[in-house]
C-alpha cells in the first residue's frame, strides 16, 4: 500500500517539479538572449539559432522525466480494483 | 500500455501475425523508398545546364548540408564526414516527418531506432578520434596524457594512475553521449505523438461525422520539433566529431 502511494506521488509530482525548473531555466535563456540581440540586432540570426538549440535541449530534460514516468513508474501504477481491494471495498 | 499502431499495421496484422517490431520496420523500410524515388526521380533527369526544379532544391540541400559539417570540422574531416553526417540528418528528417502523414507513425517513436542511430554515431565519434591520431595518440587523448607529460620518472606509478583515473571518466562520458542522444529524439518523438493523440480524443465531433480538429496545431507544432530534433541530433554529432578530432 504504502508502495502504490509512494509511486502515485512521484508520478503526480515528478513531471511538474521538472517544468517548473525548466520553464525558469528557459526564461534565463530567452532574457539573455533578448538582451543579446537588443545589443547586437547585426548578430540576430546566429543567437536566435543557438538558442533554439538551447531550448529544445533544456526541454529534452523535462522529456526525459516524461519517458522516466511514462515508461517506467507509470505501468506499476495499481488498477482501479486493486486500489478499491487496498482501501477495502 | 497501449501502444499505438500505424494504419498499415492494423490492416496488415488481421491477416498474419505480426511481431511488434513489424510497424517500425514497415515505417522505416517506407521511409527509405520514399527517399530512394526522390533522389533517383531527381537524378533521372540529370543536367548542368538546365537543373529541374527537384533537382536545383536537392543541391540547395546537400550544399547547406556541406556548408554546415565545414564550418565545425576541419577540412579534410569534413570531406569525409560530410555523407555521413548528410544521410544522418536526412533520414532522422524523413522519420520524423512521417507521422504528417494520416495512418503513419514516425519510427523514431520505438527507442530501437533511436538507439541504433545513437550506436552507429558512437562508433563513427570514435573512429574519428582514431583515425585523425592513431589508436595510441586517441587513448593518450582520452587520459589527459598531456597533463602528465612533464612529471619525473620516479612519479610514473601515480601519473599512470592519474591517466586511468582520467580515462575512466572520459570512457563514462563517452558512452553517456550514445544514451542522451538516443533518449533525447525518442522522448521529444513519442512526446509529441502522445500530445497530438490526447487532442485528437479532446476533439469533439457533431452528427457522427463532423469533427473539429484540435490537434492541428500541435500538428504543426510536431513538424517543427520533428526538424529540430533532426537537426540537434545532428549537431551533437558534429561536436561530438569535431572533439573528437581535436588537437591540444
Amino acid at each position: 500500500m504504502n508502495y502504490f502511494v509512494v509511486v502515485a506521488v512521484g508520478v503526480g509530482f515528478a513531471l511538474p517539479v521538472a517544468v517548473l525548473m525548466a520553464a525558469i531555466a528557459q526564461s534565463k535563456a530567452i532574457e539573455r538572449a533578448l538582451e543579446a540581440i537588443a545589443r547586437q540586432p547585426e548578430a540576430a540570426g546566429s543567437i536566435r539559432t543557438t538558442l533554439i538549440i538551447g531550448l529544445a535541449l533544456i526541454e529534452s530534460l523535462v522529456l526525459y522525466v516524461l519517458v522516466v514516468v511514462m515508461v517506467f513508474l507509470a505501468p506499476k501504477m495499481p488498477t482501479f480494483q486493486q486500489m478499491m481491494q487496498f482501501i477495502g471495498k | 500500455m497501449e501502444k499505438e499502431h500505424s494504419l498499415i499495421y492494423i490492416l496488415l496484422s488481421k491477416y498474419f501475425h505480426l511481431p511488434s517490431w513489424a510497424d517500425t520496420a514497415i515505417m522505416a523500410g517506407l521511409a527509405i523508398l520514399l527517399l530512394s524515388f526522390i533522389v533517383a526521380f531527381a537524378s533521372r533527369r540529370f543536367s548542368i545546364l538546365s537543373p529541374s526544379r527537384l533537382q536545383s532544391g536537392i543541391e540547395l540541400g546537400v550544399s547547406a548540408l556541406e556548408n554546415f559539417v565545414r564550418e565545425n570540422l576541419r577540412k579534410e574531416d569534413a570531406d569525409f564526414f560530410t555523407p555521413f553526417i548528410g544521410s544522418l540528418f536526412i533520414y532522422i528528417l524523413i522519420l520524423n516527418l512521417l507521422s504528417v502523414i494520416p495512418g503513419f507513425i514516425p519510427p523514431t517513436m520505438d527507442l530501437n531506432v533511436t538507439i541504433a542511430l545513437a550506436l552507429v554515431t558512437f562508433v563513427v565519434v570514435q573512429y574519428s578520434g582514431a583515425r585523425r591520431k592513431g589508436i595510441l595518440g586517441y587513448i593518450k587523448h582520452i587520459s589527459e596524457w598531456e597533463l602528465f607529460a612533464h612529471t619525473p620518472i620516479y612519479l610514473l606509478p601515480f601519473c599512470l594512475l592519474g591517466a586511468l583515473f582520467f580515462g575512466i571518466i572520459h570512457l563514462i562520458g563517452e558512452l553517456a553521449k550514445p544514451f542522451s542522444l538516443a533518449v533525447r529524439l525518442f522522448a521529444n518523438m513519442y512526446g509529441e505523438e502522445t500530445m497530438v493523440l490526447s487532442f485528437v480524443a479532446l476533439s469533439p465531433v457533431f452528427f457522427r461525422f463532423f469533427a473539429i480538429p484540435f490537434q492541428f496545431p500541435f500538428v504543426l507544432f510536431h513538424m517543427f520539433i520533428g526538424f529540430l530534433q533532426a537537426y540537434i541530433f545532428t549537431v551533437l554529432a558534429t561536436i561530438y566529431i569535431s572533439i573528437a578530432t581535436k588537437e591540444e
